[in-house]
């Protein structure tokens, strides 16, 4: 028996993910996941500053909404979905052992 | 729900009912296992935020649960297509069990996260009603604590949606500055124009290209929107270069493995 692991296997479009490690330092305040209803309208460094000196549910909609203004003023009628997920990584519940925050 | 928007506690309520004791994934293939077996959390450490666009259904989802050992999951997704609600909603639910299970089982956050997209998208064709011509991005990050206060976030994802982590920037300079914020990148888009997605696409030989439309007088096929990849029959394209879903471009699972065998001689004619 052989095995053609590649032989006629279409793999244009994959599911496989790419995966990235990151060490977290103390540095690291927020973490923002966004869908391209955000990232159409809002560069990466003006999602930063939304997102920071805010409670995650404060930041989050916020940038919902800032963004859903861009959309019906740049492209009425056309606006997409637009979701934001805020992680606050100085919280407690994200620091059960105490990191540091400062 | 048309234009309203969404908070996390009505979200985690609306998928979080109900607390297993276990994280273990049902049994049987057909088992959904998200809404059984994850707990979504409700927690001021982060918060969701979605509000549906101006021409279909909400297809984003938006989750996060916090383990019992204190390991943070977040997801976020954005289906497309007729059914992109149903293929991120079954997705996000499953990728957040599957993780949360194999990190139970020991393996590490990068198998987990395989593990969790490869169980997403080999139980999909069976129970969501079309994962065809409809499909998600998705981005599944796993915050873990190493001792010593030590965190690291790990982050796998498939599409166009993305993570930024805000940090504080070194300032050169007088310390009583006040501090000013960097954002970095933690994905990098799926767009068929990446050029290292572009390359392996055109080795396996994808068909890659905008959409076509005729221009109404002269007949002439024009390129219009952004850079698609085709499936074999060139009626449907995705502006991404890895999705979950989206069936009809992968007439054959990238885990798939074909195996001949030799007619023995004497059954040959």
């Amino acid at each position: 028996m052989h095995t053609h692991s590649r032989a006629q296997v279409h793999p244009y479009l994959i599911s496989i993910p790419e995966i990235v490690t990151r060490q977290l330092d103390d540095k690291d305040r927020i973490i923002v996941l966004a869908t391209d209803g955000v990232w159409d309208v809002m560069e990466n460094e003006e999602v930063g500053q939304l997102a920071t000196g805010e409670t995650p549910a404060r930041a989050c909609q916020e940038i919902v909404s800032v963004c859903a203004r861009r959309w019906d003023t740049q492209m009425p009628g056309r606006r997409d979905d637009i979701t934001s997920v805020v992680v606050d990584l100085t919280h407690p519940d994200l620091n059960p052992e105490g990191v540091s925050s400062s | 729900m048309r234009g309203k928007m969404l908070d996390t506690t009505a979200m985690a309520a609306a998928m979080g009912s109900g607390r297993p004791a276990s994280y273990a994934p049902a049994d049987g293939p057909r088992a959904e296992i998200g809404e059984l077996c994850v707990p979504l959390s409700v927690s001021s450490a982060f918060a969701v935020a979605t509000l549906e666009g101006a021409l279909h259904e909400n297809h984003d989802r938006g989750a996060a649960a916090i383990l019992p050992d204190g390991t943070a999951l977040f997801a976020c997704l954005d289906g497309h297509g007729q059914e992109g609600a149903s293929v991120s909603g079954y997705a996000t639910r499953n990728l957040l069990a599957g993780c949360a299970a194999a990190l139970q089982q020991g393996h590490s956050a990068s198998d987990a996260i395989t593990m969790a997209y490869h169980r997403t998208t080999s139980t999909m064709p069976q129970n969501v009603s079309d994962c065809r011509f409809s499909g998600s991005t998705a981005i599944l990050m796993v915050i873990q604590h190493n001792g010593a206060g030590k965190r690291t976030a790990t982050t796998g994802w498939v599409g166009d949606s993305r993570a930024v982590v805000a940090r504080l920037r070194v300032q050169p300079g007088p310390a009583r500055s006040a501090p000013k914020l960097e954002t970095v990148p933690l994905t990098k888009d799926h767009k068929p124009t990446d050029p290292k997605e572009r390359e392996r696409l055109l080795a396996a030989r994808a068909c890659v290209r905008p959409s076509r439309v005729m221009h109404p007088h002269t007949g002439a096929w024009i390129e219009v929107g952004a850079v698609r990849v085709w499936d074999a029959s060139q009626v449907y394209g995705v502006a991404m270069s890895r999705s979950l879903g989206d069936m009809q471009v992968r007439p054959f699972s990238e885990h798939a493995t074909l195996s001949s065998h030799r007619v023995p001689d004497r059954f040959r004619p």
